[in-house]
């Protein structure tokens, strides 16, 4: 596992309850490396008041807490606040009732102490994966409304109409008649856009109004 | 002879006791009217053979000899005097007359007093007798007898004629016929006097036989009378011997089956020792698997909670070390941090290492008997049952009145601890209320302390009571509850610590508050030892 995957981490912030100290506090020692924050608390009743004067992306909790239970305690904040925050149980329990149950309030994870931390790292890192990629699809959004504002707007909407039109080979059936009266677009636009992406190997003719799209030929972002 | 005997004897065994003394009884009985028979008979017989003495022989002998003296004297010498003339005429016809009904009267009693019969009973115990005794009976009258009888009495006639013929001539005178008659009367007169003694000693014959006769048959009487003794005698010793030996016998055989039944008693009584002895033994070896048992339970339950603690530092450790992987990849692992960690790291395994020594002390195989204080023990069992009572919520206090030492085995009564604590703790969770408490109370007497092991879950109920301290009763389910924990609990200090355990239901309160709960509670009694 490459440490620069856990980079992605560093942005959320992270809730822990652990009754116990030692464990709490070198635990939290190891995870404040790669988190944003990492709120560490002994009770529920502290980790409610960090949830709410914080952000928190993420939960990881005991099951046994010191006259408590970890899962009674999520299942409180979803069923009770509605508040619906990803979690990752830890416990030394391995019997299926605990299981049960944390299935059953659709906990994210289930870690089995000892902790280790790479387990938990990917844990956090599958948990928090469809916030990451939602940051990622808004940003990429975000540079193709950008780049069509400062250049030919007529050549985005071509490229949208090609990705968007392609079928699970990667293939486009269409002629450059169709694509034109599809997309309000002019033939020498289309031929010269086809022509440049010919050029770098991205689309590649196979016969008329069959073209290959090869996703591997994309230039790298910056 | 030996094989008669033994049939004999076969036989006298085979007749019981009641029915010996039977026989001896009817043996003695009929001897002794046997007895009294034979001597009313031969009394009786007696009284026939005197008075036929008296009536047949000595009556007509008197007579014969009356008729000999008249003839004699009256007769012979009336004629003599009338030859010689000495006499008148009519005197001698006078005294001849009388003389010939003198003679006739007597032979008549002569006649009569043979010819009587004696008859009545003495006859026939005489006539019994002789049959009995077998002796002849003499004839009544012999020939010879009767012949000279005959002839007396012809010539009793004869003379009796010639008198008369004589009185005639008398009265007649006539001189030569007189002297003629007379001459002839001698002769006759000697004549019947020879008949006549013939006769009386013919009957003195009789007497002398009837006599001898009589001897015999007292003889034989005496005889068989002392025959008769003799056997009755003979055969009542012969019985009552026969039931003394029964009587021996009777009490050999007692003996001998008192005897017998004695070593039988014995033999059971030895068989029954090495019995008791095996089964002591067997309950001992019983008892030391149950103890063996027990301890196995506990240390599943030990293990568990050494688990348990072990699973925190454990868990710390390894985060440490890995944090120690984490810290040099984010490119910040100082020596500061490192010294930290490893000082962490260390109080870490220094705990563990101790709650190893927890475990390893109590489950000790070598007992020794030493001195420990009560309140280490009590610590160490709620420390012991730490873990598993805060799974279940459940909350121990325990209060001394003073601290006391105890000589003796230190994880026994850890043991016995651990056992109350771990049946409150079952008992408690089995209850839904909100305050689980298990109170040990140590309080002290004169002479013991007494360890209070209170919880409140309600007490248990009466029909369990009696039963909680026997082997094999648990109300736990089967794979929990062995059922031995309270049963050895009991052993241990009953037989180890010379002390008592029981329990009882109560009303206590548990907390600070007012609310009486429904408790149970076990007390163990220890005394307390001087010196």
């Amino acid at each position: 596992m490459n440490k620069r995957d856990f980079d992605l981490l560093n942005e959320f912030n992270i809730l822990y309850i652990e009754d116990e100290e030692d464990l709490l506090k070198h635990t939290t020692s190891v995870l404040e490396d790669f988190a944003k924050n990492i709120y560490s608390v002994q009770t529920t009743k502290e980790a409610l008041e960090i949830i709410q004067r914080h952000r928190i992306d993420v939960i990881i909790s005991d099951i046994l807490l010191k006259n408590e239970n970890g899962i009674e305690f999520l299942k409180y904040l979803k069923d009770e606040l509605d508040i619906k925050i990803p979690a990752i149980l830890t416990t030394a329990h391995t019997d299926t009732e605990h299981l049960l149950e944390a299935i059953k309030i659709r906990v994210e994870d289930y870690i089995i102490k000892p902790i280790n931390i790479k387990e938990l790292l990917n844990s956090l890192h599958d948990v928090l994966m469809p916030k990451i990629q939602q940051k990622e699809i808004e940003r990429s959004y975000n540079i193709i409304k950008t780049i069509s504002a400062v250049t030919d707007g007529k050549q985005v909407d071509l490229i949208r109409f090609i990705i968007k039109n392609l079928d699970s080979q990667n293939i486009l059936n269409y002629s450059y008649s169709e694509i034109m009266e599809r997309v309000d677009i002019s033939k020498p636009t289309v031929i010269k856009l086809f022509k440049s992406l010919s050029d770098q190997g991205i689309l590649t003719k196979i016969q008329n109004g069959k073209y290959y799209f090869d996703e591997t030929k994309l230039p790298m972002p910056e | 002879m030996i094989k008669i005997k033994n049939n004999i004897n076969n036989i006298l065994e085979k007749i019981d006791f009641s029915n010996k003394t039977k026989i001896l009884i009817a043996i003695i009985a009929f001897g002794m009217m046997m007895i009294g028979f034979l001597m009313l008979i031969s009394i009786f017989a007696l009284k026939f053979d005197y008075e036929t003495l008296y009536k047949k022989r000595t009556i007509p002998q008197v007579g014969l000899e009356d008729i000999k003296d008249i003839y004699t004297v009256n007769i012979y010498d009336t004629l003599y005097d009338i030859k010689e003339k000495n006499i008148k005429q009519q005197n001698a016809i006078e005294v001849l007359e009388l003389a010939r009904s003198i003679i006739k009267a007597q032979w008549q009693n002569y006649n009569n007093a043979t010819n009587t019969k004696i008859g009545g009973f003495t006859e026939f115990a005489s006539n019994w007798l002789n049959f009995f005794l077998l002796s002849q009976k003499l004839p009544t009258k012999n020939y010879y007898q009767k012949g000279i009888k005959h002839k007396i009495e012809l010539k009793i006639k004869n003379i009796d004629t010639q008198l008369e013929k004589l009185i005639v001539y008398l009265t007649n005178n006539k001189q030569k016929e007189i002297e003629k008659k007379i001459s002839d009367i001698f002769l006759e007169i000697s004549s019947i006097n020879i008949y006549l003694s013939s006769l009386i000693t013919s009957h003195l014959k009789d007497a002398i036989a009837e006599k001898n006769r009589n001897d015999k048959i007292f003889n034989t009487s005496i005889y068989m009378l002392f025959l008769l003794i003799g056997l009755v005698f003979f055969l009542s010793i012969i019985i009552s011997t026969i039931i003394i030996n029964h009587f021996k016998e009777l009490h050999n055989s007692l003996e001998d089956k008192v005897k017998l039944k004695t070593k039988e008693l014995i033999e059971l009584n030895v068989s029954l020792e090495k019995k008791i002895k095996k089964e002591v033994e067997n309950s001992r070896k019983k008892d030391q698997i149950l103890f063996a048992q027990a301890r196995l339970a506990s240390l599943g339950e030990m293990l568990q909670n050494i688990a348990h603690q072990w699973r925190q530092p454990l868990g710390a450790l390894v985060m440490i070390i890995q944090s120690f992987e984490s810290k040099f990849l984010a490119g910040k692992l100082t020596y500061d941090f490192v010294e930290t960690r490893v000082e962490d790291a260390r109080k870490l395994a220094k705990n563990m290492s101790e709650t190893l020594d927890d475990f390893r002390t109590f489950f000790d195989p070598n007992k020794t008997k030493r001195r420990f204080k009560i309140k280490d023990v009590i610590e160490k069992s709620i420390d012991l049952s730490k873990y598993q009572l805060e799974k279940a919520g459940i909350l121990v206090d325990y209060s001394l009145s003073n601290d006391f030492e105890i000589y003796g085995f230190e994880n026994e009564l850890t043991h016995v601890l651990l056992n109350l604590i771990n049946n409150s703790k079952d008992a408690l969770s089995t209850k839904d209320i909100k305050n689980k408490i298990i109170k040990i109370i140590v309080k002290d007497t004169k002479d013991q302390m007494l360890i209070n092991v209170v919880d409140n879950a309600g007490g248990i109920k009466d029909d369990i009571m009696p039963k909680v301290f026997d082997p094999y009763f648990t109300t736990k389910h089967k794979s929990v509850g062995t059922g031995i924990g309270l049963y050895m609990s009991k052993q241990i200090i009953e037989k180890h610590m010379n002390g008592k355990i029981s329990c009882k239901n109560i009303k206590h309160k548990m907390t600070n508050e007012k609310e009486l709960y429904d408790c149970a509670m076990f007390v163990i009694e220890i005394p307390k030892q001087r010196g």
